[in-house]
């Protein structure tokens, strides 16, 4: 479900195209979106789900999966 | 020792055209850049006509997540860049990127993304790099790999023209091989057209013919515009060297300031004189070998008569001989990017013998009785000529060009 939501997300903010967007997918090297751009995500990601990242947690995210990780922990509500 | 600096390559986004081949048809024959706004976030605006970059495909040049993610000015100026940098070929030339640098100015810089992200509530992590000045003079760094020096020259309308004097002294006194130097703005955005208009700067009437009319005794103030202009510049044993294309050498540049007013030019054009004279007195010549003056002329009463007590000063009983026209008319007032386009347009003049037209003149003023061109160029072998430009905060620069001979 976060997979679908972030690759819509990531396919109108950066134009990446979704069937080459997976759980895998490193976001610098296979999507191009570097440290500048995750900000850019994790902020379309707060609005989408109403929650909030600590800036810790954006400098740990590599992947698609690590993003789909963080957002499930902050909508579970765990610390 | 001092190196001869020379222009070889050239790059253009224009209201009158995206290209430099558009441009130099566009001064030739005289074709107006100034229309009523397409860009629908203008409506409303306090003024009628501006001069707006009409059909450019950025992403002929640019990748769509760039164009996103890059205030409006910075595309224009990475885009004219783009277009100068494979002009000149350094792109199949090994040259030293260490000791090359990049000074593109804005005057304005990211006016529009400011004003956007405020509006739509959208201030992310690119806000910040997105709409400062130094921005396009990073960006075109990083697509050409240029390590050298690297900033803006920023002061407001001279702010090209200073870009390009700046750089033509870094090559001359061998702190660098070769320079990427311009300007570029885009302040056609509801606040920056409003503080214009509130400062009573800008035509307001609705006849489109008498909108840009710089020198004409119905002058009513000048008209914003958009757009880039970028230089290469570089060593002339190096363009030697290589075989590359030589448009023109730049041969003087003279830089004063009025410390006078926040942003009427001193009347008496004392010091946009010195800057002139200064300019001249780096090329190495005489008053008289100016053939061509490139005039700010902005269409505002102020400045045209300034400019041409300043003409009068430096050139006393041959004020009529060099002839003068301003682009402006054409292009209306690109701010920074003015005179870096002027830059431009100084070295079209020369390498095709022809004194681009001020347009759409019918009487001119009195206090001007300069050598104005009107209405059509006139071809003439010419082999100096002067880009003037002036800016709010009553900064001078002047620039002379040489035909490469």
């Amino acid at each position: 479900m976060y997979l679908e939501t972030l690759k819509k997300i990531i396919n109108e903010e950066f134009f990446v195209e979704e069937d080459k967007i997976t759980e895998d997918s490193l976001l610098k090297d296979d999507l191009g979106i570097d440290s500048l751009a995750s900000m850019q995500l994790i902020l379309d990601v707060e609005k989408e789900y109403n929650i909030h990242v600590e800036n810790e947690d954006v400098m740990s995210i590599e992947t698609v999966a690590d993003v789909i990780k963080l957002i499930d922990k902050k909508v579970k509500g765990e610390a | 020792m001092e190196r001869r600096v020379v222009i070889t390559g050239l790059g253009a986004v224009s209201p009158i055209g995206n290209s430099v081949e558009e441009n130099l048809n566009g001064i030739k024959n005289g074709v107006c850049g100034i229309a009523e706004p397409l860009d629908e976030k203008l409506a409303g605006i306090p003024i009628k006509f501006v001069g707006e970059v009409k059909n450019l495909n950025m992403e002929e040049y640019l990748e769509k997540r760039d164009i996103r993610f890059s205030a409006r000015f910075c595309n224009f100026a990475r885009i004219a860049a783009k277009q100068a940098f494979a002009d000149s070929k350094l792109t199949d030339y090994d040259f030293n990127r260490n000791e090359s640098g990049v000074m593109i100015s804005s005057s304005i810089g990211g006016g529009d993304t400011l004003e956007d992200s405020i509006k739509n509530d959208r201030i992310g992590p690119y806000f910040i790099p997105q709409s400062a000045i130094h921005a396009a003079s990073a960006m075109i760094a990083m697509d050409f790999k240029i390590h050298g020096c690297n900033f803006a020259s920023v002061s407001a309308c001279t702010g090209g023209a200073s870009a390009v004097g700046e750089a033509y002294l870094k090559i001359k006194y061998g702190l660098a091989d070769v320079m990427i130097a311009g300007a570029a703005d885009s302040a056609l955005n509801a606040s920056t057209i409003n503080g214009f208009a509130a400062m009573r700067a800008l035509y307001n009437g609705d006849d489109v013919s008498r909108a840009s009319i710089p020198f004409d005794s119905e002058r009513k103030g000048f008209v914003p515009g958009e757009g880039a202009a970028v230089l290469i510049l570089e060593d002339m044993e190096q363009a030697l060297k290589r075989g590359a294309h030589i448009y023109a050498e730049v041969v003087g540049y003279g830089s004063t300031c009025d410390a006078f007013h926040q942003t009427a030019p001193a009347s008496d054009g004392v010091y946009s004189a010195l800057a002139m004279e200064k300019a001249i007195r780096d090329a190495g010549i005489k008053i008289t070998d100016i053939d061509y003056i490139n005039a700010h002329g902005t269409g505002t009463k102020l400045n045209d008569s300034a400019e041409c007590k300043a003409i009068k000063n430096v050139f006393r009983e041959d004020y009529r001989h060099p002839y003068v026209s301003s682009t402006k008319s054409m292009t209306g007032h690109l701010l920074a990017a003015g005179g870096a386009i002027e830059a431009l347009y100084s070295a079209l003049s020369l390498e095709h013998g022809f004194i681009p037209p001020t347009i759409n003149v019918i009487t001119t003023d009195e206090e001007c009785d300069i050598n104005l061109v009107k209405g059509k160029r006139i071809e003439k072998d010419l082999r100096y000529v002067m880009s003037n430009s002036f800016g709010f905060g009553g900064q001078n620069v002047s620039l002379v060009f040489r035909k490469y001979e």
